[in-house]
């Protein structure tokens, strides 16, 4: 069995019990990649993910084979036109399996909360947009045991959004400066050294291939490099096509993500993402 | 550990530096430059409306503008960027009022048309 197999089966054993304890905008936006669109004045999106990851390859003494499902919701309100507000809130179930013992813990991870600044649109068409936002925010010590850093930390970045036609691009760079963490943490980003996050994500609509007055719904097929680079030296990138289907209140997605850069020697490396998500718009 | 934490830092600055040059939020259209307050004598408005590049866009646009009060309904053609609104004819609505919803909704107004 190849690494890749054995991580689809490890998921597929996995992922039952956790999907049915999980309940369930962010427009044109690939799945983990942001993108320089927020909601209008006054309303509020509603986001539902749950991802799936499968760590292994561990350097500390513990030689740790982690699978982890996270279950984020994430709020985000529209202050103004060109501002809004994030709260993204974690749950994690992990299972850590080592030579010495198996551990289960279940609980929340640090919460985030962020604003999104949107200084540049230019609306060159009916469909046709570009736009730059700039986010900054902090990551809150709220998690239980090991999966919360016990620090805040703070980070800020820039996303860039380009739509054309049925075509849309995004880039997005994002710098987290971390106050504290532990040694050999098993939630990348998330140790002593500073992290830079580099996500690129192309979608392009395949259906319907032009927009009508009928048009009510349309599907997206993405293609995401999520990147993550840490001050010790390590460096990481995971590639994945996705699935995203938009109504006009609801988005649903799906995408997978296996490492096509891996340079890790602090932590545990990602053999494996899954990603399913829920997107809704009041 | 600091140069590290320099270049990255320095690579952000940089591409914020650089993505804010020379560029303005376009919020002055020429349609919202040409709102008034006076009443809009017909039952339909037809707005162009420029950005809604997918269905949640659309939506933006539908829920903001069916906010206002007067709005019996509207109907979004995402391909060609026109709004359509009806008028309830009993409260009355004004170009300012529309415009305001597009703009708090995250789009580009370009045309207002009473047909």
């Amino acid at each position: 069995m190849t690494p890749f197999s054995v991580s689809i089966a490890r998921f597929t054993g996995a992922a039952a019990p956790v999907l049915l304890a999980c309940v369930p905008a962010w427009a044109q936006e690939a799945t983990n990649t942001p993108a320089a669109t927020q909601p209008a004045a006054g309303h509020l999106a509603v986001r539902e993910r749950l991802q799936y990851v499968a760590l292994s390859d561990d350097p500390s003494p513990a030689d740790r084979e982690i699978d982890k499902f996270v279950a984020t919701t994430t709020l985000a309100y529209g202050l103004r036109r060109d501002l809004s507000a994030t709260l993204e809130m974690p749950l994690a179930y992990v299972s850590v399996d080592s030579p010495g013992a198996d551990e289960r813990e279940f609980g929340i991870n640090d919460l985030s909360l962020s604003l999104k600044f949107r200084p540049f649109q230019a609306d060159l068409g009916p469909v046709d947009s570009v736009r730059l936002a700039f986010v900054g925010g902090v990551e809150i010590p709220s998690g239980d045991g090991d999966l919360s850093s016990h620090s805040w930390d703070p980070f800020a970045g820039a996303v860039f959004t380009a739509i054309i036609g049925r075509h849309g691009f995004n880039q997005s760079l994002s710098y987290k400066f971390n106050t504290g963490g532990d040694e050999f943490t098993m939630r990348p980003g998330d140790g002593r050294e500073d992290a830079l996050r580099y996500d690129t994500a192309y979608l392009v609509r395949v259906d319907p291939a032009s927009y009508t007055a009928e048009t009510t719904a349309a599907l997206y097929a993405t293609l995401e490099l999520n990147g993550l680079y840490e001050t010790g030296g390590d460096n990481e990138a995971l590639l994945g096509p996705g699935l995203l289907y938009e109504a006009s209140t609801f988005a649903a997605e799906a995408t997978i993500g296996w490492p096509v850069i891996q340079d890790v020697d602090e932590r545990p490396e990602t053999d494996l993402t899954v990603t399913l998500g829920l997107r809704l718009l009041f | 550990m600091p140069r590290h934490r320099l270049a990255c830092a320095a690579v952000i600055v940089t591409s914020l530096a650089g993505g804010c040059a020379d560029h303005r939020p376009s919020q002055a259209t020429p349609a919202a430059a040409a709102s008034d307050d006076a009443p809009i004598s017909g039952r339909q408005v037809v707005l162009v409306v420029h950005g809604m590049s997918c269905p949640l866009c659309a939506n933006n646009v539908d829920k903001t503008l069916g906010a206002v009060p007067g709005v019996a309904g509207v109907t979004v053609d995402m391909g060609s960027g026109r709004a359509t609104v009806t008028l309830d004819g009993v409260t009355p609505v004004t170009r300012g009022q529309l415009s305001k919803a597009v703009d708090k909704s995250g789009f580009s107004l370009k045309t207002i048309e009473v047909p």
